[in-house]
C-alpha cells in the first residue's frame, strides 16, 4: 500500500512540474480551440491579425515587467508612462507649446527622454536609497499620469493627417501588421538579452539574492536603473504605437490599468514575484490569454464584464498551480 | 515502560516529494537531561525536530510527551504542551521590543487589554535573573547577536518550558557567552527541564551532554550515554566509515616563502567598529590562517580587504601598488575572491542552475560586448564538476537541489573559474558534513600548489592546524600574534588569544 | 525648542499635517469656515476608513489592491438589493459580501499563498467584473422606499458632526486600540517584522492574514455603504484607484510598505494631507486640479526621502 501511495505520489510530482512549466501553454490552446469551434472565422489569419494588434501593448509591456519583476521589483508606472509618452508626443505634435516646433521626431524624442526620466527616478530611489519598489513606482504612477493631465489640460489630444497616424495602423506586405513585427523583435530580444547576455543573468541573480550578487562583483545599483529604465522605454513605445494607432492621446484611458495587465502577464507566465529567473515564452503567451479572454467574450456574445471576472481567476488559479509547494 | 521519560517518539516516518526523509525513527529524552542530537546535514535531525515543534506533519508513528500520546498539528499546540525552541538563526521580531520578543503571544493583561508596564517589568526581571541588564524598550534589532541570543533563551525559558530544543544556539556566540549559556543549560536541568541539543561542535557536546542520539540518512542509528562513547566513535557512527582517517593531521608540508614579495600587504586596517587596527600580509600560494574568537574582527577584516566596507582607514598594497578597496567588484577586478561564511544569504542564487551559479563572476572574462560565450561557459563548469567533484545529475540542476557540501563545492568553483590570485575563504566548511570537509581542505591546498594564495578564516582550530602554513591570530580587532610551521598547535593558538585576554584585564583592572 | 524639534521628528506626519492645515486656515478664508472642514471630514472617512484597514494588510508584509473595486461593487449590490425593501438585507448583506470576499482574499494569501499583490490584483478584476455584469456600467438606481430613506444616511449629523466620519473615527479607534493593546493586534506586527519567527513563536500567522485581509474587505464595503447613500445610486465605475490612494495614505504617513513597523494614527494624518491639499487646490479655483496629483507625489517622495535619508547616511558614514 505505501509502495502504491509512493507511486502515487510520484505521478503527482510529475504532473504538477508538467502544469507548472507548460500550464499556460495548454490555457492558451484550450483559448484558441474553444474560439475555433465557436466561432468558424477565428482562424480567419485577419482574426490572428487583430489578435496581435490589440495584445500589443500587454505583450511588450509584459517584456519590461519580467525585467523588473526578475530583478525583485514591480513596476506600476507602466501605464502611466505610457500616457506620458503618448501625451508628450501629442501636445508636440499639435503645437500646443509654442517654445517646441511642431515635429514628429521632436515629439517622440521628447516622449521617449521624459519616460527614461520616469524610469531612471524609479530605478535610482529603489537601488540607492533601498526604497520599496511598489512606494515608488507608485509616486511616478501618480505623477506621470499628473503630468499627462496637465500637459494635455485634461483634454483627449486627438490628431490626425500627419505620418505619424500611418505608423500605428502600417501594414507590411502580405498584410502583416507592423505590431506584430515589434512584438517579435522585442520577444527575440528579451529572449537574447536574459539568455545570452551578462545583463540578462546578473537580474536574475540580484532577484534571488540580492547581497550574493553585490559579492559576486554585480554593480546592483547599475542594473536595477537599467531595468526600471528598460520598463519605462519598452511602456514608452508602447504608448506611442497605442495613440498612433487610435490617432489620440487620452490622458485618462491611455494605458490605463496596463501595469496591471503586465503584471498578470509576468505572473500567469510563472516569474516568481520575489524575483529570480526569467521565464519569456510563457510570459508572452500569458499576454495572448489575457487579451484572448476578451476577444473569446466579445466573440461569443457574452457581457464584457465577464472577462474580467475571467480573468481574476485565472491569475490567482494560474499562480497557485505554479508556485513551488513548502509544505 | 521507563517512567523517567519526558519524551518519547516511536517509528516516526516521514515523506517529502522524493525523499524519505525519517524512516521508522526512535527518539526519547529523559526527565532532567540533556541530550545530544547529532547526524549529517540531511541526517533528518531538522526535519525530526519539526515534526516535534508541530511544523511538520508525520506521515506515521507515535509521539508521547510527558506520558500521554500527542500531535502537535501547529507549533502552537506543541508550544502549549511545554515544548520551547531556538533555532540556529535567531528567530525574533526586530522591529518589536525586547520586551515585546519575549511576551508576544502571551502578554499580562489588565482589564484595558495589554498591561505594558507589566510587559516591562516581568521581560527586565526575567533579563537580570539570566545576567542581563538592558533596556528592554527599544527595538530587538539594536541589540547584538549574542544579546539577541539570550533574548530568545530568556523567552524559550519563560515559557516554562519542560522540553527546550537548542538548534545550533551557539553558532554566533562568542567562547565566554557559550560558557554563560552553558551554566544556565546546567541550571535548568537541575530544576528538572530536559534540553535537545542539536550541534555540530563534538567539543560542546562532550562538555554538556549526558545522551546523545544519532541519525543517519533519515534512520536511527542509536542512542549512547556521552561517557561510553569516544569521540571517534562517533564521528564513524555519523559518517559510517573509519574515522581514523577523518582526524589525521599533516602538519608542515608548506614551504617557507619568506623571500617573495607579498600579493596582499594591509596594515593597521581600522574601521572604528570591530577593526582597530590589524596588519596581515600575504604572500603568493600561501595558505595564511586567521584565528580569534567570534567578534574578534576575522569576517570584518575580510570584508575589508574585499571592498564590502569602505569606512577603513589604514594601508592596503597589492603587488606593492597602494590601493584603496572599495566595491566587491573593484576587488574581484584584482583577483580577488571571497567565499562568504553565511553560504544561504551571500553564496547560492538557490532557483539558479549550477551553471549560472558557477560562471555569475567570470562572465566579464568570458563575455564580448556583454553577449556570454557559452561554449567557454560550458567548459568552465565541466572543469569544475569534475576537478573538484562536484555531485550533480547536470550543470542545469538547480542549486537548492544539491546538498550543503556541493552547494559550497559550486561556490569554490565559482571563484576559481575567475582565476584568483587570492582567495578567502570565510568558515569554508561551516555546516558541511565531515565527509565533504575533508575534500574541500584537499582543496584548498591545490589552490595553493597552483599558486593561489589563501585566507583561511576559522573557528575550527584543528582546520587552521592541518592546512595553514602561516597562522595571524586576532582578538579585539588587533593582531595579538602569529604563528608558523611546527609552532602552530591548539595550544599556542588558544594562548595568544588567552594571554592577551589576560594583558587586557590587569590593563582595565 | 528641542521639544519642538523632537515633535517633528518623532509626529512627522502630524506635524506636517498640522503645518499644511494652518497654511490653508492663513491662505483661503473659505477653509475656516464649518462648512468647509464638515465637507473635508466627511468626503474623507471612505478612503480612512480604507486606508485605516490598508495600514493592517501593509503592516503583515502585505497588499490590497481589491478595495476601490470591491467598495464600488458593495455599491451596487446595495442598490440592487433596495428592491427588497428590507433595510436590514439592503444594509447587511452588501457588508457580509464584502467582508467574504476580504475573506477570500486573505484565504488565497495565507493558505494558497499566492504573492498579494497578485491575488488582490485577481480580486479587483472579479469584484470589478461582477459591478459591471450587474449593470452593463451604467449607474444602477436605487428602487423602493429606500430611495427616501438610504440617502438620509449619509446627511445625519451627530451633534457637529456626520455620521459617517463618525463611523470612520470609531473604527479608527478600534482599531488604533486593538494594534496597541491587543494580542493580535501585536501579532499582525509580528508577521510583518518576521513571519517565520512569528510562525515559530507560535502565531498562527496564517490566521493573522486571513483576518487582516477580511478587515480590509469589511471596510471597503463600509466604504461602498457609504458611497451608495451620499451618491444615492450604485456605482459600477466608481472608486477607480482608491487603492493607490490608500496605499500613499499609508506610506505618507510613514508605515513601511515591508511590512513589522509603522501605525494607523499617522496613516490617518497622511489622509488628511492629502485631503486639505486637494481642498486648498479647490479653493484657490484658478489651477489646474491635476496639480493635485503631482504635488501628492512629489509628497510623497519626500517623506520617503525623509524615512529613508538617514539611515542611507549611516550606512555611508
Amino acid at each position: 500500500m505505501a509502495e502504491g501511495r509512493q507511486k502515487a505520489q510520484v505521478y503527482k510530482t510529475v504532473l504538477n512540474e508538467h502544469l507548472k512549466k507548460f500550464g499556460a501553454v495548454y490555457a492558451f490552446l484550450l483559448l484558441i480551440i474553444i474560439n475555433a469551434i465557436s466561432n468558424e472565422n477565428f482562424l480567419a489569419i485577419n482574426t490572428m491579425w487583430n489578435l496581435l494588434i490589440q495584445a500589443f501593448p500587454i505583450i511588450i509591456t509584459s517584456l519590461g515587467m519580467l525585467f523588473v519583476i526578475s530583478s525583485g521589483g514591480i513596476d506600476v508606472s507602466v501605464g502611466s508612462v505610457m500616457a506620458v509618452a503618448g501625451g508628450m508626443n501629442a501636445v508636440i505634435m499639435n503645437g500646443i507649446y509654442p517654445a517646441f516646433p511642431r515635429s514628429i521626431f521632436l515629439g517622440i524624442v521628447m516622449a521617449l527622454v521624459v519616460s527614461l526620466m520616469f524610469g531612471f527616478f524609479n530605478g535610482f530611489m529603489i537601488s540607492v536609497f533601498n526604497m520599496q519598489p511598489i512606494i515608488v513606482t507608485l509616486t511616478t504612477y501618480i505623477i506621470a499620469r499628473g503630468l499627462t493631465q496637465l500637459i494635455a489640460n485634461g483634454k483627449i489630444l486627438s490628431f490626425s493627417n500627419t505620418p505619424f497616424n500611418a505608423v500605428g495602423v502600417l501594414r507590411l506586405p502580405g498584410n502583416v501588421p507592423i505590431q506584430f513585427i515589434i512584438e517579435i523583435l522585442f520577444v527575440l530580444i528579451t529572449a537574447f538579452v536574459i539568455k545570452r547576455m551578462v545583463f540578462g543573468y546578473q537580474v536574475q541573480a540580484i532577484g534571488e539574492n540580492p547581497q550574493a550578487a553585490k559579492l559576486c562583483g554585480i554593480q546592483t545599483t547599475k542594473v536595477q536603473i537599467m531595468v526600471y529604465m528598460i520598463s519605462s522605454f519598452i511602456a514608452a513605445i508602447a504608448g506611442l504605437l497605442v495613440s498612433s494607432r487610435t490617432s489620440a492621446a487620452d490622458p485618462t484611458n491611455l494605458g490605463a490599468l496596463a501595469e496591471m495587465d503586465a503584471i498578470a502577464a509576468v505572473a500567469i507566465g510563472g516569474t516568481s514575484m520575489s524575483g529570480g529567473k526569467s521565464r519569456i515564452l510563457t510570459t508572452v503567451i500569458s499576454a495572448m490569454i489575457i487579451q484572448l479572454i476578451t476577444i473569446t467574450i466579445n466573440m461569443n456574445n457574452i457581457h464584457y464584464a465577464y472577462a474580467r471576472i475571467m480573468k481574476g481567476l485565472i491569475i490567482i488559479i494560474a499562480v497557485y498551480i505554479q508556485q513551488d509547494k513548502k509544505r | 515502560m521507563d517512567n523517567n521519560l519526558l519524551l518519547e517518539m516511536k517509528q516516526i516516518d516521514k515523506h517529502f516529494t522524493g525523499v524519505h526523509a525519517l524512516d521508522q525513527v526512535d527518539f526519547a529524552v529523559r526527565k532532567g537531561e540533556i541530550h545530544a542530537l547529532m547526524g549529517e546535514n540531511g541526517a533528518g535531525k531538522s526535519t525530526l525536530v519539526k515534526v516535534l515543534t508541530g511544523l511538520y506533519g508525520k506521515d506515521s508513528g507515535q509521539i508521547i510527551f510527558d506520558g500521554e500520546e500527542r500531535s502537535f498539528p501547529t507549533p502552537q499546540d506543541s508550544q502549549n504542551a511545554g515544548i520551547s525552541t531556538i533555532y540556529q538563526e535567531i528567530n525574533l521580531i526586530p522591529h518589536l521590543s525586547v520586551a515585546e520578543n519575549i511576551f508576544i503571544g502571551r502578554e499580562p493583561k489588565n482589564v484595558f487589554g495589554i498591561d505594558w508596564k507589566a510587559v516591562r517589568s516581568q521581560a527586565r526581571q526575567l533579563l537580570l535573573d539570566n545576567g542581563i541588564d538592558i533596556d528592554v524598550t527599544q527595538d530587538l534589532a539594536t541589540y547584538s547577536t549574542a544579546i539577541q541570543q539570550m533574548v530568545a533563551i530568556t523567552r524559550a525559558i519563560s515559557q516554562n518550558a519542560k522540553l527546550l530544543i537548542m538548534d545550533e544556539p551557539t553558532s554566533s556566540l562568542a567562547e565566554d557567552e557559550i560558557q554563560v549559556m552553558f551554566e544556565k543549560m546546567r541550571e535548568l536541568v537541575a530544576k528538572g527541564m530536559s534540553i535537545i541539543f542539536i550541534s555540530h561542535k563534538l567539543d560542546e557536546v562532550y562538555t554538556i551532554c549526558d545522551r546523545a542520539t544519532i541519525l543517519k540518512d533519515g534512520k536511527l542509528v542509536g542512542s549512547y550515554d556521552i561517557d561510553k562513547i569516544s569521540r571517534l566513535e562517533m564521528v564513524s557512527k555519523m559518517i559510517g566509515r573509519d574515522a581514523s582517517n577523518v582526524l589525521k593531521r599533516s602538519v608542515g608540508e608548506y614551504e617557507a616563502k619568506e623571500g617573495t614579495a607579498a600579493l596582499l600587504h594591509t596594515k593597521d586596517i581600522d574601521n572604528r567598529v570591530k577593526l582597530h587596527g590589524i596588519s596581515i600580509d600575504i604572500r603568493p600560494g600561501e595558505i595564511v590562517g586567521v584565528a580569534g574568537l567570534l567578534g574578534a574582527g576575522k569576517t570584518e577584516f575580510a570584508k575589508v580587504v574585499f571592498g564590502c566596507d569602505n569606512t577603513y582607514t589604514g594601508e592596503i598594497e597589492v603587488e606593492g601598488k597602494p590601493i584603496r578597496m572599495n566595491t566587491p567588484k573593484g576587488a574581484i577586478d584584482l583577483g580577488f575572491a571571497y567565499c562568504s561564511e553565511d553560504r544561504k544569504v551571500e553564496g547560492i542564487f538557490p532557483h539558479m542552475s549550477v551553471k549560472e551559479n558557477m560562471t555569475i563572476t567570470a562572465l566579464s572574462r568570458i563575455s564580448k560586448f556583454g553577449v556570454v560565450d557559452t561554449r567557454k561557459q560550458k567548459e568552465i563548469v565541466d572543469k569544475y564538476i569534475d576537478s573538484i567533484r562536484i555531485k550533480t545529475p547536470s550543470p542545469d540542476q538547480l542549486i537548492c537541489n544539491l546538498s550543503g557540501g556541493n552547494q559550497q563545492k559550486v561556490l569554490l568553483g565559482r571563484w576559481l573559474s575567475m582565476d584568483p590570485k587570492l582567495i578567502i575563504l570565510d568558515e569554508p566548511t561551516r555546516g558541511i558534513d565531515v565527509g565533504a570537509k575533508a575534500e574541500i581542505e584537499a582543496l584548498i591546498k591545490q589552490f595553493s600548489e597552483n599558486g593561489i594564495s589563501v585566507l583561511y578564516i576559522s573557528s575550527e582550530l584543528e582546520e587552521l592546524i592541518r592546512n595553514c602554513y602561516r597562522v595571524v591570530v586576532i582578538r579585539d580587532g588587533m593582531n595579538s600574534g602569529e604563528l608558523t610551521g611546527e609552532d602552530i598547535t591548539e595550544a599556542n593558538i588558544m594562548n595568544y588569544i588567552a594571554k592577551n585576554m589576560k594583558e587586557t584585564e590587569e590593563a582595565h583592572g | 525648542m528641542t521639544a519642538i524639534k523632537r515633535f517633528f521628528s518623532k509626529q512627522s506626519a502630524l506635524a506636517a499635517l498640522i503645518v499644511i492645515f494652518i497654511i490653508s486656515l492663513m491662505l483661503y478664508p473659505v477653509s475656516r469656515t464649518w462648512t468647509n472642514m464638515y465637507n473635508l471630514l466627511r468626503q474623507n472617512s471612505m478612503i480612512g476608513l480604507i486606508a485605516v484597514a490598508m495600514t493592517m494588510v501593509i503592516l503583515t508584509g502585505g497588499i490590497d489592491l481589491s478595495v476601490g473595486a470591491v467598495c464600488s461593487m458593495i455599491t451596487v449590490i446595495s442598490a440592487y438589493l433596495s428592491i427588497t425593501e428590507n433595510p436590514v438585507i439592503i444594509l447587511l448583506l452588501p457588508l457580509i459580501i464584502g467582508t467574504l470576499f476580504g475573506f477570500v482574499n486573505g484565504f488565497v494569501v495565507a493558505k494558497m499563498r499566492v504573492a498579494p499583490i497578485i491575488s488582490s490584483l485577481g480580486i479587483q478584476l472579479i469584484a470589478r467584473g461582477i459591478s459591471l455584469v450587474m449593470t452593463s456600467g451604467e449607474t444602477m438606481h436605487i428602487s423602493g422606499s429606500a430611495k427616501q430613506w438610504l440617502p438620509q444616511i449619509a446627511k445625519i449629523k451627530v451633534g457637529p458632526l456626520p455620521l459617517i466620519f463618525l463611523v470612520f473615527l470609531v473604527f479608527a479607534l478600534i482599531f488604533i486600540y486593538i494594534l496597541k493593546f491587543r494580542k493580535f493586534g501585536r501579532q499582525i506586527y509580528a508577521v510583518g517584522g518576521n513571519e517565520d519567527a512569528a510562525q515559530m513563536m507560535g502565531i498562527r500567522v496564517d490566521r493573522i492574514k486571513i483576518a487582516v485581509y477580511t478587515i480590509s474587505g469589511f471596510a471597503s464595503a463600509l466604504a461602498g455603504l457609504i458611497l451608495v447613500s451620499r451618491a444615492g445610486t450604485g456605482q459600477p465605475v466608481a472608486c477607480d484607484g482608491w487603492e493607490m490612494d490608500a496605499i500613499a495614505s499609508v506610506a505618507i504617513g510613514g508605515t513601511s510598505l515591508a511590512g513589522g513597523s509603522g501605525n494607523i494614527e499617522t496613516t490617518i494624518y497622511g489622509v488628511f494631507i492629502l485631503a486639505i491639499i486637494g481642498n486648498m487646490i479647490n479653493l484657490q479655483g484658478n489651477i489646474n486640479s491635476w496639480w493635485q496629483q503631482i504635488i501628492t507625489g512629489l509628497l510623497l517622495i519626500v517623506v520617503l526621502m525623509l524615512q529613508v535619508i538617514p539611515s542611507w547616511r549611516k550606512s555611508r558614514a
